[in-house]
C-alpha cells in the first residue's frame, strides 16, 4: 500500500502536536479495543490545568489524540471523559478538583448520555434520578448526567456500582464504540458526586459537538487514504481506477469535505478553549456530515469490497455516523443561532 | 494610518478599519447604482476605488512602494471582513488591475513595466485578461491567437473571449503562441497590449443576469512592442500559471466575508421575527440557515488554515483549489435558499444593477451569478481534476490520442 498523500493530515499542528498524533495512532490501534487505552500516558487528563490535577496542555493537544481514536476506530473512553466530562467539572462553581486528579489518572473512564442533555435527568428536582439512559460506553466507572435542580443546572457522576443503578451492554451499530443501558432507580443527588455549571447545557453541546467532530473527522481521514491506495492500486480497462475522471472527482470532492471538516474541528478547538462555542457548534453540525459523506464515498470508491465486513470501511461509515448523530440535531443547530443571534462579549479576534 | 510592523491583527487595527468604513461607505449605493448611467458608473468606481486608496485598501496586499497598502495577510482578511460587514461597494471594475497586474509584473516583470503600469493600474486604469478562446476554455493551453514578430515588435491576430470588462480596459494582460512548432505548453508568450489601436475590437457579452460583465476582444494585427513581453518570449505559460494560482485564492475571500456578514444579518432578522418559535420545533428555514452557517464557518476555518500556511511561507499550494470549490459551491446554495425563501417575489426582476459585489440584497442575481464563481478562474470540474492529481497523487487521465 502507498504512503498516504500529506494533504490528507492536518497541517497545522505544532512539532509536539503532530508527535503526539503519531503515538497516539499507534497505541490506540495497538489498543483497538480497550476503553482505558491512553489512561495510563496521562491522555485522559489533557487539557485540565496541572493544578486541578490534570495532565496540562491545551484543548488543541486534546484534539490531536481525539482525532486519532477516530482515525484508529478504538473504543477508547478518552474522548467523552477527558473531551467532556472534564471540561465540564473544570468549569464547574465551585470546581470538583477531588475528582478531577483522579479522572485525569485515567481511574475514572465516564461514559455519557447519547441524548441532549437537556433531555436527561429532567425529574432531578426531587432529588433523585430516574430513568433509563442509553449512553456511549461500555466497561467504564461512572455515568455523566446532566440534571435540573433549584434552577440550576449540574452533572452528576453516577458510579456504575452504586445500588440504585443497573447497567446492561447494548448491541451497537457501530462495534468500535460500546454502547450501553443505566437504569436509575432514584439515584440520590446526594450520594453521587455533582458538580453545578453555569450555562451546562451549551457548555455540553458545544464539547459533545467538537469531540464529535473531531472523532468523525479521524475516521474521515482514515477511510479517505485507504481509497486512495486502492485507487492507485486497483486497475480496470488496463488503467488504475483512480485515473477516471469520475473516480477522481468523487476523491476530490471527499478531500474538500475533509479539509473542510478538519479546518473547522482543529479551529474549533481553539475557539473553545478561549470560551467561543460558535465553532464548535458549527463542526457538530457539519464536520460530522462531511466526515460521513467522506466515508460513504469510500465504501463506494471500493466497489463490492467495500461493501463487505472484512474491508472494514464499515468501521469507518458507522464511526462516522455515531459522531453525526451525536452532534448534528436540532438542538445543535438551534444552540448555534442563538448563539449567533447573541455573540459572546469578547470575541477571539478572527 | 496604523501599520502594525509585524502584521499583527489587534483590536486597534480592527477597530480603525471598522471605523473607516463606516465613515466612508456610500450609504445606498446599490439603488444609486441601477439609476447610474455606464459614466456614472465608472466614476462611482473611480471615486470609489481612490477613497480605498487613501488608506491602502484598495490594493491592500500590494507593497506601499508600488502603491497598495502593504498589509500582511491576516490584515487583509481583517480589511476585506469589516469592508463586508458594512456592506461597501466591491472593486471588482479593477479586479485584473489590482490583483493580477501586480502580481505578475512584481513577480515576472522588467523594472520598466513595473514603474510604468503597477501604481497606474491600483490607481484605477482598467486592465483585462486575454487569456480563454472560443476553442481554448478549459483546455487553455490549446490557445491559437498569434504574435508574429515585426520588426523588433509583434503583431497579434486572433480573438480572446470571456475577458471581463475588456469594454472599459485600457490594457490587456494577453496569451498568445509565438512558436506553433513548440510543443502546447512551450511556445506561447505573455503580452501587455495596449487596446487603444487600430487592429483591436471589443464586442461586450451579455450574461445570464442580463448585465455585460464580460467580452469578445479582436485582434487583427494590434501592434506589441518588445517592451511589452513579460518574462521571457515562448515562456509565457509558467508565468500565467502563478496568475491563475492568485484567482483562485485570494479573490474568494471577499466573497466569503460577504456571505459571513448576509448570513449573520439574516440570523439577526430571523431571531427578531420568530421569538415565538424559540423554544419550539425547529423550523424548515432555521434548520436550512444553521446548515448553511455552519457550512460557512468550515469555509471560512478552510481558508483561515490557508491563510496561516501562506503567511507561514508554505507556498506548495493546492489549498487555493480547495477553497475554490468550496466558497463556490456554497454561494450557490445560499444564494438559491435565499431565492426560494423569497418565493413569489423572486419573480420579479428589479432594474438591473451595474455589478459593484456580491451577496447583494437581490437574491436572484446573486444566484444567477453564482456559476460565474463555479465556472471562472477554471471550472470546478477542472479543480477537481487539479485536486485529484496534484493534492491526492492520483493517475493522469490517459489522453486521447
Amino acid at each position: 500500500m502507498s504512503a498516504a498523500p500529506p494533504i490528507l493530515a492536518y497541517q497545522s499542528l505544532t512539532d509536539e502536536q503532530a508527535e503526539l498524533g503519531r503515538g497516539a495512532q499507534a497505541l490506540l490501534t495497538a489498543r483497538r479495543d480497550d476503553e482505558r487505552a491512553g489512561a495510563d500516558v496521562g491522555w485522559f487528563g489533557i487539557g485540565i490545568p496541572e493544578e486541578m490535577g490534570g495532565s496540562g496542555g491545551t484543548l488543541g493537544d486534546l484534539a490531536v489524540v481525539l482525532e486519532a481514536a477516530g482515525w484508529a476506530t478504538a473504543a477508547t473512553a478518552v474522548s467523552l471523559t477527558a473531551g467532556l466530562t472534564a471540561p465540564l467539572l473544570a468549569a464547574a462553581d465551585p470546581p470538583v478538583r477531588d475528582v478531577l486528579a483522579p479522572l485525569s489518572a485515567g481511574q475514572l473512564a465516564v461514559a455519557v448520555p447519547t441524548a441532549d442533555p437537556a433531555h436527561v435527568g429532567a425529574d432531578a428536582d426531587r432529588g433523585q434520578l430516574s430513568g433509563t439512559v442509553q449512553a456511549i460506553g461500555g466497561d467504564v466507572d461512572a455515568l455523566a448526567v446532566a440534571f435540573g435542580h433549584d434552577g440550576r443546572s449540574g452533572v452528576a457522576l453516577v458510579p456504575a456500582d452504586h445500588a440504585s443503578v443497573r447497567r446492561s451492554p447494548l448491541v451497537a451499530l457501530d462495534p468500535s464504540r460500546p454502547l450501553s443501558a443505566w437504569q436509575l432507580d432514584g439515584v440520590a443527588l446526594a450520594s453521587v458526586t455533582i458538580a453545578f455549571v453555569d450555562g451546562l447545557v451549551e457548555r455540553w453541546r458545544a464539547h459533545l459537538s467538537l469531540v464529535s467532530a473531531l472523532d468523525a473527522m479521524g475516521a474521515a481521514r482514515a477511510a479517505l487514504a485507504r481509497t486512495i491506495a486502492y485507487a492507485r492500486d486497483r486497475e480496470q480497462f488496463g488503467q488504475p481506477i483512480g485515473s477516471f475522471q469520475a473516480y477522481k472527482h468523487r476523491a476530490a470532492t471527499a478531500l474538500v469535505e475533509l479539509k473542510l471538516g478538519q479546518a473547522l474541528a482543529f479551529r474549533a478547538a481553539d475557539d473553545l478553549a478561549h470560551g467561543d462555542t460558535t465553532t464548535a457548534l458549527a463542526a457538530g453540525l457539519t464536520a460530522t456530515r462531511s466526515a460521513l459523506d467522506v466515508c460513504g464515498t469510500a465504501v463506494q470508491l471500493h466497489g463490492a469490497i467495500g461493501f463487505t465486513w472484512e474491508a472494514g470501511l464499515h468501521r469507518y461509515l458507522k464511526r462516522a455516523r455515531t459522531a453525526q448523530l451525536l452532534a448534528d440535531r436540532p438542538a445543535t443547530a438551534r444552540q448555534l443561532l442563538a448563539r449567533t443571534a447573541a455573540p459572546p462579549a469578547t470575541r477571539r479576534p478572527a | 494610518v496604523t501599520h502594525v510592523a509585524d502584521g499583527a491583527v489587534t483590536d486597534a487595527f480592527r477597530s480603525e478599519v471598522a471605523d473607516w468604513f463606516a465613515a466612508h461607505n456610500p450609504v445606498g449605493w446599490r439603488d444609486a447604482v441601477r439609476a447610474m448611467s455606464t459614466e456614472e458608473w465608472l466614476d462611482f468606481n473611480r471615486t470609489w476605488l481612490r477613497t480605498l486608496n487613501t488608506r491602502g485598501y484598495g490594493a491592500p496586499h500590494v507593497p506601499r512602494e508600488w502603491g497598495g497598502g502593504g498589509y500582511s495577510l491576516h490584515q487583509q482578511v481583517t480589511i476585506l471582513s469589516e469592508w463586508a460587514r458594512v456592506d461597501a461597494p466591491g472593486t471588482d471594475l479593477f479586479e485584473i488591475s489590482l490583483f493580477h497586474v501586480p502580481g505578475t509584473l512584481l513577480a515576472a516583470g522588467t523594472d520598466e513595466q513595473r514603474q510604468r503600469y503597477v501604481r497606474q493600474g491600483i490607481d484605477g486604469v482598467i486592465w483585462c485578461q486575454g487569456f480563454s478562446e472560443p476553442g481554448a476554455g478549459s483546455d487553455l493551453a490549446s490557445l491559437r491567437t498569434r504574435a508574429v514578430a515585426d520588426g523588433d515588435g509583434w503583431r497579434v491576430h486572433g480573438q480572446k473571449i470571456w475577458s471581463s470588462h475588456a469594454d472599459h480596459a485600457r490594457y490587456c494582460l494577453l496569451l498568445a503562441r509565438t512558436n506553433p512548432d513548440a510543443s502546447r505548453h512551450h511556445g506561447i508568450t505573455y503580452f501587455i497590449c495596449d487596446l487603444d489601436q487600430p487592429g483591436v475590437e471589443v464586442r461586450p457579452i451579455t450574461q445570464t443576469t442580463g448585465l455585460q460583465g464580460f467580452c469578445e476582444i479582436f485582434f487583427d494585427g494590434a501592434h506589441v512592442g518588445p517592451d511589452g513581453v513579460i518574462g521571457g518570449v515562448d515562456d509565457g505559460w509558467a508565468v500565467a500559471q502563478s496568475t491563475l494560482e492568485t484567482e483562485r485564492g485570494v479573490l474568494g475571500l471577499d466573497v466569503v466575508e460577504r456571505m459571513g456578514h448576509h448570513l449573520h444579518r439574516t440570523v439577526q432578522a430571523l431571531a427578531s421575527r420568530d421569538e415565538e418559535h424559540r423554544s419550539g420545533e425547529l423550523t424548515a428555514d432555521e434548520a436550512a440557515l444553521a446548515r448553511l452557517l455552519a457550512r460557512h464557518h468550515a469555509v471560512r476555518a478552510l481558508c483561515g488554515h490557508a491563510v496561516d500556511r501562506l503567511e507561514q511561507g508554505d507556498h506548495s499550494g493546492g489549498l487555493a483549489s480547495l477553497m475554490k470549490v468550496s466558497f463556490s459551491e456554497l454561494l450557490q446554495e445560499l444564494a438559491d435558499w435565499e431565492t426560494t425563501r423569497r418565493g413569489e417575489a423572486a419573480l420579479v426582476q428589479r432594474p438591473p444593477m451595474h455589478f459593484c459585489g456580491y451577496v447583494t440584497d437581490e437574491p436572484a442575481l446573486d444566484w444567477l451569478h453564482s456559476w460565474g464563481w463555479t465556472i471562472a478562474g477554471g471550472a470546478n470540474e477542472i479543480q477537481r481534476n487539479i485536486i485529484g492529481e496534484r493534492l491526492l497523487g492520483l493517475p493522469r487521465q490517459p489522453r486521447p490520442r
